[in-house]
């Protein structure tokens, strides 16, 4: 009798160790799994506004690239939807005697927190041709 | 044999869950620490644009100064927001000039080689604008 109650003891006791390392592995997993899948939406968001930021400044240099006179000083907000999140990108331009800097921010949230990246970029007027390859050269120089 | 069945219960199952945890734990893990590395590679992709977009203004301050002056010969810094470029010596003869800018920032360097060919000053015609992993010497290449 004595020992069979032991051997139950004993039983009951590896059960209860083993819910307890079911509990705390399944704890664990779910720890890991959620940060997991924050991490992968942070860096799709943060990948998403790095082009959002880069395309702000392409923008404005594909308008310096019309004419340094049409750049515009001031800043311009839009609100860009990609995959049901809002992303707001702000360029601001500002102008100097010989170079326009732009700056180009772009704002989401991601889990609750306000994230943000910033680049900058200066445009100067040199306003030249970009030669585009193919078999005839670019014109001689005119002395 | 129904008894050391019965003895052994308590133990198989904790070995089980244990080893059960131990595969789902690393295999979580796993899947944890790659979410991280990839964070890590966004970030530093940041850093690598942020590099790149100083090279970029250098090259454009570069471009300007040989619009407005044929002898501009390079080797000055620019201050771009919070950080700083650099442009290179520019090499090059009376036809072909070629502009090195580097952008660092954060531990993170990009390097632009601007080609410019044949022009009627002050219009320049870029023959080439292209990031290098090392800046190539005009005389090699003569």
């Amino acid at each position: 009798m004595n020992e069979e109650n032991k051997q139950g003891g004993a039983m009951l006791l590896e059960l209860i160790l083993a819910i307890a390392v079911f509990v705390i592995g399944s704890a664990s997993i779910a720890h890991l799994y959620i940060g997991a899948q924050l991490s992968s939406l942070y860096s799709a968001d943060k990948t998403q506004a790095i082009f959002l930021a880069k395309e702000g400044i392409e923008k404005t240099r594909t308008i310096r690239n019309s004419g340094f006179e049409y750049l515009e000083e001031g800043v311009t907000v839009e609100i860009i939807n990609l995959d049901g999140k809002d992303f707001e990108r702000e360029v601001a331009v500002s102008c100097f005697p010989d170079f326009c800097s732009v700056a180009s921010l772009v704002e989401w949230v991601s889990s609750n927190r306000e994230e943000g990246i910033f680049f900058t970029e200066h445009l100067t007027p040199w306003t030249g041709s970009v030669y585009q390859g193919g078999e005839d050269p670019p014109e001689e120089p005119v002395e | 044999m129904i008894n050391f069945k019965k003895k052994d219960k308590g133990f198989i199952a904790l070995t089980s869950v244990t080893i059960m945890s131990g595969f789902f734990v690393l295999l979580f893990a796993g899947m944890f620490f790659v979410a991280v590395e990839e964070m890590e590679r966004v970030d530093s992709r940041e850093g690598s644009v942020k590099a790149l977009s100083l090279a970029n203004s250098c090259a454009e301050h570069a471009l300007e100064k040989l619009r407005q002056h044929v002898a501009y010969n390079g080797n000055e810094s620019k201050d771009i927001g919070d950080d700083t470029c650099q442009i290179l010596a520019v090499d090059g003869t009376e036809q072909m000039r070629i502009i090195k800018t580097v952008g660092e920032t954060g531990g993170h360097t990009k390097k632009i080689q601007v080609e410019i060919g044949a022009w009627n000053h002050p219009l320049l015609v870029v023959l080439d604008w292209r990031e290098v992993s090392d800046f190539t010497s005009f005389a090699l290449e003569e």
